[in-house]
């Protein structure tokens, strides 16, 4: 990958890139220091990088850091972490797009990287696979986990409304 | 591929599949086809439709920080005075500028190879062969510096007049003064590409594949490779090399074939021994997108 090729990368992916992360770290600086991570590293190995796998990449490294950051976060209260910094979401009655992102937000850390890799990116269930070392079973289940939760939430709140 | 047929016991399953967009067009015509029948299971269909997201458009206002801009790298423990260095424009320069400046190179080079042949009798200094730099291989040096060789010195049988075109390529080269210079007063589009590789080849003898290897690292890159070769009567350039990191070796043969080609083309007589070596030296041109 040339320089020119790696600025291209920047251009091209970084805001799909940082959309995936602040999805799932719902905290600006921490969403920073990983797209951060991930160019870095992208650069200090460009020379056996192909530009035509270059997204792929970024989001393998980004996945990992993710993987580290909840892993970490765990030791933390989770509840102090989501009050502070919560991504702010303030779903409207009968706008299910954003009852849909709040629900997003309830779901497990895995479940969610799986279905924003699916839906925001257009990964397939192969592509997920490479990107995040699962099997393509473990994705299929994950997903079809996520989009059950998904849709029993979007009932529920149907029903209250 | 497994065939995903629907039925009453697994119809969850392929709908869902069926909104991931993982089920071939006829396997869709199956879903289709089955809600037709059962028209009860549409409402369930559309709710695991709408929970696919809709991708929101989030801009990273941050992209300033992540560009980035080669450095320019020097070979390590190069023991040579001065480098040879080629400036070119950068991507946007027209083709003809980068043979325009490979031509002249090799129009100065033969000039002083000419002028300065009877003086390469007296010298006495080691010719220079390049050798693999030995580091380690998980080390972050070898990962920052894998596109680089080590020069070294040696006196493995090679003619001294080869030292001799070793210098001219030198004195041909920009010296340190001139490439500050240049740094100073150059606008953002011209960048200094030092010289990649240099190495001595044996002439009509069996090309040492180690030798070949060490070429291929530095011309992992999407370059374009303008190899200068000289003996101690003649410098040639030869027709530029494109190479791609699954390609490289490949390419790196036949760029070693078209060397030993030319040579035959520029030398009508059978070569003497002190002509059984020449020089090459490479250097990086970005090529134009």
């Amino acid at each position: 990958m040339t320089e020119r090729e790696y600025n291209n990368c920047v251009q091209e992916h970084s805001d799909g890139l940082f959309r995936f992360i602040i999805k799932n770290t719902k905290h600006n600086d921490d969403a920073h220091d990983i797209i951060q991570t991930a160019y870095e590293k992208m650069w200090n190995n460009r020379i056996t990088i192909e530009a035509s796998t270059a997204k792929s990449y970024l989001f393998t490294i980004a996945y990992n850091c993710l993987m580290d950051y909840f892993r970490k976060a765990k030791n933390i209260s989770s509840q102090a972490i989501s009050e502070e910094h919560a991504f702010s979401y303030h779903p409207q009655p009968h706008d299910v797009s954003a009852t849909l992102h709040h629900a997003l937000l309830q779901l497990p850390e895995m479940q969610r990287m799986l279905v924003l890799l699916k839906d925001y990116e257009g990964y397939t269930y192969h592509e997920i696979c490479e990107i995040t070392g699962l099997t393509a079973l473990q994705v299929k289940v994950y997903l079809h986990r996520a989009r059950l939760k998904l849709k029993n939430y979007l009932v529920s709140i149907d029903k209250l409304i | 591929m497994k065939h995903h047929t629907i039925n009453n016991s697994n119809y969850e399953s392929v709908f869902l599949l069926y909104i991931d967009n993982e089920l071939t067009a006829i396997e869709k015509q199956d879903v289709d086809a089955f809600l037709r029948e059962n028209p009860a299971l549409v409402g369930e269909f559309e709710q695991i439709k709408q929970t696919k997201l809709q991708p929101e458009a989030i801009t990273y206002m941050q992209k300033h920080v992540l560009y980035r801009q080669e450095k320019e790298e020097v070979l390590p423990q190069l023991p040579l005075p001065q480098q040879m260095h080629l400036f070119s424009r950068n991507t946007s320069l027209k083709t003809w500028y980068y043979w325009a400046a490979a031509v002249s190179i090799g129009i100065i080079l033969g000039i002083l190879h000419f002028t300065t042949n009877n003086n390469a009798e007296t010298l006495n200094a080691p010719s220079m062969v390049i050798e693999k730099a030995n580091l380690p291989v998980d080390s972050a040096r070898t990962r920052k510096n894998i596109n680089q060789v080590m020069l070294v010195s040696t006196n493995k049988n090679i003619p001294q007049k080869i030292k001799t075109v070793q210098s001219h390529i030198n004195v041909a080269a920009l010296k340190d003064n001139d490439v500050e210079t240049m740094k100073e007063n150059r606008d953002s589009s011209i960048v200094i590409i030092p010289t990649i590789a240099a190495t001595t080849i044996h002439y009509r003898e069996n090309i040492d594949q180690t030798n070949v290897i060490h070429l291929d690292k530095p011309i992992i890159t999407s370059e374009a490779i303008v190899p200068i070769i000289a003996t101690e009567n003649h410098v040639a350039l030869v027709e530029p090399v494109v190479v791609s990191p699954k390609k490289g070796l490949n390419k790196l043969k036949v760029f070693i074939n078209k060397i030993d080609n030319q040579l035959d083309a520029l030398t009508s007589i059978e070569p003497s021994e002190n002509e059984r070596s020449i020089k090459v030296a490479a250097f990086t041109i970005p090529l134009k997108k």
